[in-house]
């Protein structure tokens, strides 16, 4: 027997795009509470577009978000924002801000803005910075840290924002592999220990099938293949997605799909 | 760095208003100036209340109010050179101010505040009625720039149907001035500014999550397109409340931002709103006493004196930026 499961984010026949071009045509997808999803697909796809949509940044050009059963515009964007944090790719490093003060904009939809000049919200801040391994670095200038560092200040503002859903676009961009090792398990701990859901994008697919639950294999705008790492990091479909040829074997430590170019 | 400038803040806006208050003919002592300044038989007593004092409140009011209004625009805009002068509103303050005194218009002096004002709001409604049509905010600054350029090109058509009595005047004007400016043009701004501060205070925690970038102010929950809109709509009434009665002033609101910056030891919106206020009125009161005192008893226009003390004000400060 299965155990139940709740969809809290989905799409309905969802098209999105920007200004008159549409890159996702129409889309169902729906995301189970408590899973990490990784959206691979190659360039251009359509990845970034559609996560945006899911988190209402961009407006649909057609069909629904669902979040937690209702259209996401049923809910004010700060409400949205209290339920979901998104990492956008095209972050912005306001010349001079600190790690501190951009990962306390993330506390912004939970303390709204009137909160002008009150006491940093202490516990929550640190267990941002905590997690993405920046104690050290918090008052650092932002625009002084390499690209890795940055990437975990946004992911840490992100923590900061304390929602059940995460949608991450390319996290582990700039990361070294120690740190994405990092990242990719203490997205894992936030799904397994607190039940958070985590939809983000990865370029690598060995990494997404390894610490995934689901695979969301996106080419021009349309789902191509979904499902389970087994079901998806497979020959035919690396062939049809990226164009590649490839076999797959057992990864020798976790017995998941393991790819590599031929 | 930052030392000096919390001494010189301070010490910027008393020696300007003591200067505002004792310099220019008669000279008076501070004891003297403060006694005229409250003994209404005093002789200097109108020239204090009716002179130096409204100028210098005026000049305290406009200069803070500059500051604020450059500190939104370059949040907003992501655009650290942003100021009022992309929004047009001194220009279109000007290109009326312009035709009323070159054409001889028939508008009383003491409205013509209010009908300056009215071309600087025009000007930026111009600009922020482009906005609704664009997402970036570097078209907002283009376009901005655009409408300020044809502005400048219709002053100087105005201009160049004056005579060269009307011209002197236009000039003390088109460089911005603070002279001979009395309670009337205090009152007829200080509504403006007080509702701009206030809702610029409110403004400021939104104005914030824009410096990180669109989609993740998005992401945060919070209006991108109306915050840019409004941000940008309360700097123009700022710009135009101070233009219209002071002409476009230069410098202030372009370098009142950067100083508050190393003040306040942040870039974080809400905490320069609060520093941006006393470093913008302490930078034009002490303009104004060099634009009054420097080639004394001629006049120097203020825009020239701000100019004159601010470039290498802004000079220091981009090279002190540790
Ligand atoms: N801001 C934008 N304006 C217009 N077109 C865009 C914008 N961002 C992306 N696109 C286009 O949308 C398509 C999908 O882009 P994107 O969703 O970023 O792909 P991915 O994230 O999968 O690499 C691309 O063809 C890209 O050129
Ligand atoms: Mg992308």
């Amino acid at each position: 027997m299965t155990p139940p499961t709740t969809t809290v984010l989905a799409g309905d026949g969802l098209a999105a795009g920007h200004g008159r071009t549409t890159v996702v045509p129409a889309l169902d997808l729906a995301v189970e509470a408590g899973t990490v999803t990784a959206l691979v697909g190659p360039n251009g796809s359509g990845k970034s577009t559609l996560l945006m949509t899911l988190a209402r940044v961009l407006p649909p050009r057609g069909g629904r978000v669902l979040l937690d059963g209702e259209p996401i515009t049923a809910r004010s964007s700060v409400e949205v924002a209290r339920r979901l944090g998104v990492l956008p790719q095209t972050a912005v490093v306001p010349a001079g801000a600190t790690v501190r003060e951009v990962v306390e904009q993330g506390r912004y939809p939970q303390l709204g803005p009137w909160a002008m000049m009150r006491r940093r919200d202490d516990s929550v801040m640190e267990r941002a910075l905590r997690l993405t391994g920046l104690l050290d670095l918090a008052d650092r200038r932002l625009d002084s840290l390499s690209g890795g560092e940055r990437q975990r200040a946004w992911i840490a503002m992100t923590l900061a924002q304390q929602t059940g859903i995460l949608l991450l676009d390319e996290p582990t961009t700039y990361l070294d592999v120690r740190h994405q090792i990092d990242l990719m398990r203490l997205v894992r701990g936030l799904c397994d220990e607190h039940g958070i859901t985590v939809v983000m994008v990865l370029h690598d697919l060995n990494q997404a099938a390894r610490y995934a639950d689901r695979l969301v294999a996106l080419r021009d705008g349309t789902v191509r293949a979904d499902g389970p790492p087994t079901a998806v990091l497979t020959p035919p479909v690396l062939r049809e997605v990226f164009d590649v040829d490839a076999v797959v074997v057992p990864d020798p430590v976790t017995g998941r799909p393991w790819f590599v170019a031929r | 760095m930052i030392v000096i400038l919390k001494t010189t803040v301070p010490l910027g806006l008393v020696v300007g208003l003591l200067a505002g208050l004792c310099l220019g003919r008669p000279v008076l002592d501070p004891v003297a100036a403060v006694r005229a300044l409250l003994d209404p038989a005093d002789p200097a007593h109108v020239l204090l209340v009716e002179g130096r004092l409204p100028r210098a409140v005026l000049a305290v009011g406009a200069g803070g109010a500059l500051g604020v209004a450059g500190l939104l625009l370059q949040d907003v805009l992501r655009n650290p050179i942003a100021g009022p002068e992309l929004l047009g509103v001194s220009s279109g303050a000007a290109v009326v101010t312009a035709a009323v005194v070159v054409l001889g218009l028939a508008v009383p002096v003491v409205l013509l505040p209010y009908a300056a004002l009215a071309g600087a709001l025009v000007a930026g409604a111009l600009v922020v009625l482009t906005m609704g049509r664009t997402r970036s905010p570097d078209h907002v600054a283009l376009i901005g720039a655009a409408v300020s350029a044809a502005c400048g090109g219709l002053v100087v058509a105005v201009v160049g149907l004056g005579t060269q009595g009307n011209v002197v005047v236009l000039f003390r004007y088109l460089l911005g001035s603070l002279a001979a400016r009395g309670w009337t043009h205090v009152e007829a701004v200080a509504p403006w500014l007080l509702v701009g501060l206030v809702a610029a205070a409110l403004l400021a925690r939104r104005v914030e999550t824009l410096t990180l970038g669109d989609e993740v102010a998005a992401g945060l929950g919070v209006a991108v397109t109306r915050t840019r809109v409004l941000a940008v709509v309360v700097a123009a009434v700022l710009a135009a409340a101070v233009a219209s009665v002071c002409g476009p002033v230069a410098f202030v609101a372009l370098l009142a931002p950067h100083l508050a910056r190393r003040l306040a030891r942040t870039v974080a919106t809400r905490r320069v709103l609060v520093a941006v206020v006393p470093v913008g009125a302490a930078l034009l009161l002490c303009a104004d006493q060099v634009a009054r005192l420097v080639i004394y008893p001629v006049e120097v226009p203020v825009g020239v004196a701000t100019t004159l003390v601010g470039v290498p004000a802004l000079v220091l400060a981009l090279r002190s930026r540790a």
